[in-house]
């Protein structure tokens, strides 16, 4: 599988995620996004803008401008307390998602 | 976006479309650079990783166009919380940068504070005084008339009571007019109890609240029932006077008050700030009154008794010209002119408030126009401190700008930093104006009317706040405007402290040129204005002053039924009060000293005056005087005699004049024996002869001599002196209790009002003069001190921005004279600027205010060059501190620095 398709939701979480240890701006995200999926997400980066704005409008995100670590201005993001606790929120029910569905999918699990 | 008015919203965002369309391409841009380098790194050419970058992008223009929306969404929904939060960050920055440069702040918010303190001080007596409506209902329909003398320079002749009761029937525009006399109020004695107190008693006739239409504070106000023959004694009572009297305000209403002989009845209380006639603590209607005094309703009725102003009510159908038409109108009508007083007169009817606060009003603008200019001084003192700051933070300012805030953002920084400033320059002149304004109302002459109602109120807070918005505004967008001018370059060069140019040179150094003009105006007119003082002090008065001491007594209006029996009365305690050990000698006088316009004239013609003249007599001065007058005053006769004893009813009618009134009839020759008669040419009244020429004294008025002439009081007017004057070198403190027990003795029914030494007297006509004088010293040496500031931080900086070349010169062997000699020659340049300017302004004013002044001719050179002289001085000493920063400098430091 090489182009895992992202649901909008879980985009958002993971655009949190990125942002969740220090500002970044939007290239750094697409980025962070790539070498932390090991190349498996090949985000669009039409959408990640988009949700970016998106994460922006419900007040989880806020943006200002900056120089970036090659001196050049660049529009960077950052989460607001909002922000993280629903990073917090929606990783612990990503995390209770997966472990149902996981459990559901276990061959382990009992038949029967 | 769709519509006229979102598209105007849009464009009033912090960012305007075009903003946010470059951002968005900016942010975009950024990325496909990103990319593409990363794909260069991998190999790619660049063509290549361009291409790619934006490949991965997909439709650029599609993408960009959302975002835009997007954003634009968001702004509009952000816009008043991006505002809030910018301000918020605007103020904690500056409240950051005050806290940082806490030397700045603090010359900055002092400065201001200074100049706003003081002119909220001076706006509250302002205001209070001049603006602050009377308590009199519509009080541009009411106005007051009398008559003057244009050629003889009488400005105000009061009516006769016969004529105002003619008058009456004359004016239909009117909807009520009343008379009182023109001395305001009548001095008489209350007494509680066993205490006897003063009251000013204003005689009033019964319509004059009709008049002057205002609401009392407790009980009721005078009614035309109240004034007949035979109507119950009533009177109305002040707030204030009723609190002396009785304890409190309301405690007064309907109780018993014995004022002289007569027993009133309370039956109002007047609003606390009502104070028409002029010093009225009390109303009484002036008929009944007159009916038990001695004369009765005949003496009132008197045609020669010129003793009446007549207020008026306009109707509100009509209009005060309308009412004046009228007045005027009635004047032509023969009867009622045999009712006048002689003379061709004038009809005088200013309005209510101009009779109430009209003669104080230049003074008080002229102070007004004082704190303004100090104001101004303090302004473009803040103004330079904010440009002097805003040199040096041309790096700071440059980096922000780099970083994206827009020319706008950045002003409006600046903006709320200035408006932080004023903000904390404005409560802090609040507390200075409380101060201030206390000290002035402690310091204020007594005759200033409406005192009582001065103080800090919403006004003047309102003042103080416009006046720190306004400070704000001007003196802080200046330099906001050029500091944010330079944006970009400053980030190149390294050193931030060189001369931006010659434009920011020339403001600063303008503007302390300004303050020093502004502060020569102030400092010369405050000069002429302590010359005045100087000037009214040092005269001569024309008698012997020292231990002068005057008593005043009051009697009941029964017990002397005839005016002999009065003088006689007088004439014992005149010679008791000179047994008393410690009294050189005494006297009795018509007319306490200094009295101005209360006080006793009377028209005199002399035998063989010019026919010029004769055709209108002068009005003199008029005083009824004993035997011991002259010598009792210290008053020199220059030829002829003095007054005697054995000048009585029945021998010689004789009168000494003063040597003024000599000139004035008989320019040149001898007045002693010439012969005069009170009235004009025609006048029935007997001769009298001049048997001595007396020197001229400053008794009535300080600032004039006044043609004079003296009676023996038994020959002239029927008056009745109640004043004792006695010399005594123990002191008006001592003599009081062996007189108090003199009077007793021999006259206990009359009451000791008030004993007062001369140097005391002389307080009341030099109040104003020092009053204005001393503030605008004050104001004067507040300017001085503010720009002595202003030189030195402009030198200050003049010297750090010149430290290499300085350095370099001394490193090329200049002495330190030299040095010296630049510095001072650059605080004497701007200092010579000032003054050269100030000069011409300070001429300016000096015309301007002369009707204020007393005897100072329109240039006064003492006082221009004295002032020419301590800017000078300032400035000097304002520059002591860069001199010396000057000399110090080492060259080797300043070239290594290089």
């Amino acid at each position: 599988m090489n182009n895992l398709d992202l649901i909008q939701g879980t985009l958002d979480m993971l655009i949190l995620r990125a942002l969740g240890h220090q500002p970044q701006h939007g290239y750094g995200v697409s980025e962070w996004l790539r070498r932390q999926s090991n190349g498996a997400f090949d985000v669009q980066d039409a959408a990640l803008y988009k949700a970016l704005r998106r994460l922006e409008s419900r007040g989880l995100v806020t943006a200002h401008w900056g120089v970036s670590e090659n001196n050049r201005r660049a529009r960077f993001y950052q989460l607001t307390r909002a922000g993280r606790s629903q990073l917090r929120s929606e990783a612990a029910a990503f995390e209770a998602y997966v472990a149902a569905v996981f459990r559901v999918m276990d061959p382990a699990a009992g038949e029967g | 976006m769709r519509g006229y008015g979102r598209r105007r919203f849009v464009e009033w965002l912090r960012r305007s479309k075009s903003e946010i369309g470059a951002d968005v391409d900016s942010e975009l841009s950024f990325h496909v650079e990103m990319r593409a380098a990363a794909l260069e790194r991998e190999g790619m050419t660049r063509e290549h990783a361009l291409g790619r970058a934006r490949a991965e992008l997909g439709d650029v223009t599609e993408l960009a166009a959302e975002l835009e929306r997007s954003d634009t969404a968001t702004e509009m929904r952000n816009a008043w919380r991006v505002r809030l939060d910018e301000l918020r960050q605007d103020v904690r920055y500056a409240l950051r940068g005050m806290r940082r440069r806490r030397g700045f702040a603090a010359a900055v918010v002092a400065t201001l504070a200074l100049g706003i303190g003081a002119a909220t001080a001076v706006f509250a007596v302002i205001d209070g005084v001049l603006l602050r409506p009377l308590p009199v209902m519509d009080q541009e329909r009411v106005f007051v008339a009398w008559t003057s003398d244009p050629v003889r320079e009488f400005d105000h002749i009061p009516f006769s009571f016969a004529a105002y009761e003619q008058l009456r029937e004359a004016v239909p525009s009117a909807a009520a007019m009343a008379a009182h006399p023109y001395w305001f109020a009548s001095r008489m004695v209350a007494h509680i109890g066993d205490r006897t107190l003063p009251l000013q008693v204003a005689l009033v006739t019964g319509e004059v609240f009709d008049v002057l239409e205002t609401r009392p504070y407790a009980g009721r106000l005078l009614e035309p029932g109240d004034d007949h023959t035979g109507a119950a004694p009533v009177i109305v009572l002040g707030e204030s006077a009723a609190r002396r009297l009785f304890g409190s305000a309301r405690g007064a209403l309907d109780r018993a008050l014995r004022v002289g002989d007569r027993t009133y009845t309370v039956i109002g209380i007047a609003p606390a700030d009502f104070e028409y006639p002029r010093t009225a603590e009390a109303w009484t209607p002036l008929i009944p009154y007159s009916a038990e005094a001695p004369g009765g309703l005949e003496a009132l009725r008197r045609p020669g008794n010129s003793a009446f102003d007549i207020i008026v009510r306009v109707a509100a159908d009509a209009s005060v010209e309308q009412a004046r038409a009228e007045l005027q109108a009635a004047l032509t009508d023969p009867a009622l002119q045999a009712l006048l007083y002689e003379g061709r007169v004038e009809l005088q009817t200013p309005l209510l408030s101009e009779v109430i606060v009209g003669d104080v009003r230049p003074a008080l603008m002229m102070l007004g126009a004082a704190v303004l200019l100090v104001l101004l001084i303090a302004g473009l003192n803040v103004a330079n401190l904010l440009l002097l700051r805003g040199v040096t933070r041309q790096r700071e300012l440059a980096l922000r700008a780099a970083l994206g805030a827009g020319r706008g953002r950045l002003m409006r920084q600046l903006a709320v930093e200035t408006l932080v400033l004023s903000t904390a320059a404005a409560v802090a002149g609040l507390l200075l104006a409380y101060v201030a304004l206390g000290g002035m109302l402690a310091f204020a002459p007594a005759e200033l009317p409406r005192l009582n109602g001065v103080g800090l109120d919403g006004r003047a807070a309102a003042f103080t706040a416009t006046c720190a918005a306004l400070a704000a505004l001007c003196f802080g967008v200046l330099p906001a405007l050029r500091v944010t001018r330079v944006r970009h370059e400053r980030l190149r060069t390294r050193d931030d402290t060189t001369e931006p140019g010659t434009h920011g040179h020339l403001l600063r150094h303008a503007l302390v040129a300004a303050q020093i003009a502004v502060t020569c105006v102030v400092l010369s007119t405050a000069g002429l204005l302590i010359r005045s003082v100087e000037r009214l002090q040092a005269l001569d008065l024309g008698f012997d002053q020292h231990g002068i001491v005057l008593a005043e007594l009051a009697f009941p209006a029964s017990r002397f039924s005839t005016d002999t029996a009065h003088w006689a009365a007088m004439a014992t305690l005149v010679d008791a009060a000179e047994r008393i050990p410690g009294v050189t000698s005494a006297t009795s006088v018509l007319t306490a000293p200094f009295a101005g316009n209360t006080g006793f004239d009377i028209m005199i013609y002399g035998e063989g005056m010019d026919d010029a003249r004769a055709a209108s007599p002068p009005i003199v001065n008029y005083e009824a005087v004993d035997g011991g007058y002259f010598a009792a005053l210290g008053l020199p006769i220059l030829r002829g005699r003095a007054v005697s004893e054995d000048d009585r009813a029945d021998s010689e009618q004789v009168v000494v004049i003063n040597r003024a009134m000599a000139e004035l009839y008989w320019p040149g020759a001898d007045a002693v024996g010439r012969r005069i008669k009170w009235g004009d040419q025609n006048s029935p009244a007997p001769w009298r002869t001049v048997v001595g020429v007396s020197g001229d004294a400053r008794y009535r008025e300080l600032a004039d001599v006044r043609p004079s002439i003296y009676v023996p009081v038994a020959q002239g007017i029927p008056v009745r002196p109640n004043y004792l004057m006695l010399r005594t070198p123990i002191g008006a403190a001592r003599i009081a209790a062996p007189l108090r027990d003199v009077i007793r003795a021999e006259e206990p029914a009359a009451a000791l009002l008030d004993i007062t030494p001369l140097p005391g007297m002389l307080r009341e006509p030099l109040a104003r003069p020092r009053f204005q004088s001393l503030l605008t010293t004050l104001f004067a040496l507040l300017g001085l001190v503010l720009s002595a500031l202003g030189t030195y931080a402009v030198l200050a900086f003049f010297v750090q921005q010149r430290r290499r070349e300085i350095g370099i010169r001394m490193a090329l062997g200049a002495s330190q004279a030299s040095v010296r000699r630049v510095v001072l020659r650059h605080a004497l340049t701007l200092a010579g600027a000032g003054i050269g300017i100030g000069v011409l302004g300070s001429l300016a004013a000096g015309r301007a205010v002369q009707s204020v002044l007393f005897g100072t001719r329109t240039i006064e050179p003492v006082v221009l060059g004295s002032t020419i002289l301590v800017l000078l001085a300032a400035s000097v000493a304002a520059a002591l501190v860069p001199v010396r920063s000057a000399i110090r400098t080492d060259p080797m430091h300043v070239m290594r620095a290089d």
